[in-house]
């Protein structure tokens, strides 16, 4: 990944203001709503957010200072709360590799049904890869977060769509609206489309006679 | 509010409709009779489907009454009301007013302001009566406000912020069961992030806040119907049976009449 601050195109002093400034315009640019169909300003934008998101959350910093990496658990005082009798923690962060351990007490915290817990750790740790995603998002879709559970489930299946138990949880998240969508597409089947327009002229009449925020021509045109 | 929680009408029976009329016009009649003429040009679909669960919820009695007015001089027309009516109204000011508030500080729309200065005195009496849900709906946006002046790209954070506003907006008394608690804050969800992804492509286009300009957009409406469904689960918790077809028609289909309208061309997803 190159320089988040060089794709923003800001400098590393940049004030918060600037770099949000710089991320919208970039997003005025790329965003791919804004260009269907080009796979090209899709790929420049998920790099944008890749960078503003490593900048946002204070990972960019590690970009100058990679090698003095430390252990967050000694260094920050982060607690574990009241579970620190249940796991030995210290055989963790004695492992070579800490990224692996902090994904181990991700996925502890996760069988246990600590999800905010979890949910924390996962925010602390910087390599983002399928696995990170896949349990981030099943941290989120406990916490009620089903934006970001779906988002990040999504995600872990594209960067490994060989993986089943992705493919499983993406299908579970998604299943929760079955229900739901059948009953709301009879509605939708049922109706005609003169309620579109009804609602059109009735969308038309509130502009001219009420201003935007004051709506005086309600319903009377419904029924 | 949004005006986004409407009936469609093309699935409404004859009764249902009149009694949905009724209550229109019967908080139009409420916000007239407390507030006056400013009161009763901030209207809303929003509320009067608020007043809809509330009266279904609580079991209220409806007293029912005929009258003309401004926008329906000639014929008299059935208006429907309940004790809930007085509540809703309040919240009916209190979010036009933080809606003008938001619009002028936004983007500094005289009119806003105008109208804004118009309902401040009703709002500050409103908050007398009302003040943990005014002080609780105000904190709130304050939070909202300072989320996206950090320009915080977390849809579900943002929504439920949003979320606890609409659970202010239903606590018409203290001991309502949890469940329409849950509800309303699923349902503030879902309107939070549907207007956010209607108003998308608009943001970007002038460099506003949008929470959702980071999330690929092309999963936007499987997102929202899963917010609708579980708002909708908690709803079944409820076991409403007054109003239940009307307040059905609007979560499965009214609710969405901007969001198609809007993006007709729309192509459907196919079922999964």
């Amino acid at each position: 990944m190159r320089d988040p601050y060089e794709v923003l195109g800001v400098a590393r002093s940049a004030s918060e203001d600037e770099i949000n400034k710089a991320y919208r315009k970039l997003a005025k640019q790329y965003h791919p709503d804004l260009n269907p169909g080009n796979k090209e300003a899709a790929e420049k934008m998920s790099e944008i957010n890749a960078a503003y998101d490593a900048i946002k959350s204070g990972q960019a910093n590690s970009y100058q200072t990679q090698s003095t990496y430390s252990n967050p658990y000694s260094q920050s005082g982060y607690s574990y709360g009241p579970f620190n009798n249940f796991y030995d923690f210290s055989g963790f962060s004695q492992r070579q590799n800490q990224h692996y351990s902090d994904i181990d007490a991700v996925k502890i915290f996760l069988n246990q049904g600590y999800f905010r817990q979890a949910y924390q750790l996962l925010q602390r740790i910087e390599t983002r890869d399928s696995e990170w995603y896949y349990l981030s998002s099943l941290a989120n879709y406990y916490l009620g977060n089903r934006v970001t559970a779906l988002e990040h489930a999504e995600r872990a299946c594209k960067y490994d769509p060989n993986n089943q138990d992705y493919q499983t949880l993406l299908n579970v998240i998604r299943s929760g609206r079955k229900a739901y969508r059948t009953r709301s597409n009879n509605y939708r089947q049922q109706s005609s489309s003169r309620f579109f327009l009804s609602y059109l002229i009735m969308q038309i009449l509130c502009f001219i006679f009420g201003g935007r925020s004051f709506c005086y021509w309600p319903c009377c045109f419904f029924f | 509010m949004f005006g986004y929680l409407i009936v469609n009408p093309t699935q409404l029976d004859k009764e249902d409709k009149q009694i949905y009329r009724g209550f229109y016009c019967g908080l139009c009649h409420e916000l007239n009779k407390s507030y006056g003429n400013t009161g009763r040009k901030t209207l809303s679909y929003d509320l009067t489907f608020v007043s809809l669960v509330l009266a279904s919820v609580h079991h209220l009695e409806n007293t029912y009454g005929f009258e003309r007015c401004p926008i329906h001089p000639i014929v008299p027309h059935q208006f429907i009301s309940n004790e809930v009516m007085e509540f809703t109204a309040a919240m009916n000011m209190v979010l036009s007013y933080y809606k003008c508030l938001d619009d002028y500080q936004d983007e500094n729309k005289k009119k806003a302001q105008v109208n804004a200065l118009k309902l401040e005195p009703f709002v500050l009496e409103i908050k007398k009566k009302y003040s943990q849900q005014v002080n609780d709906i105000e904190q709130s946006l304050a939070e909202i406000n300072n989320y996206e002046k950090h320009n915080v790209l977390d849809p579900d954070l943002l929504s439920n912020t949003f979320g606890k506003i609409m659970v202010e907006v239903f606590r018409y008394k203290d001991n309502q069961p949890k469940e329409l608690e849950s509800f309303a804050f699923h349902l503030g969800k879902f309107i939070y992030l549907l207007d956010a992804s209607l108003d998308l492509k608009s943001d970007i286009k002038k460099e506003l806040y949008n929470p959702l300009i980071a999330i690929d957009s092309t999963h936007q409406h499987e997102m929202l119907e899963m917010v609708m469904a579980d708002c909708v689960k908690e709803f079944e918790k409820l076991h409403i049976s007054e109003y239940q077809n009307i307040i059905e028609n609007v979560l499965y289909s009214g609710a969405w009449s901007k969001y198609y309208v809007k993006k007709k061309g729309l192509k459907d997803e196919g079922s999964l």
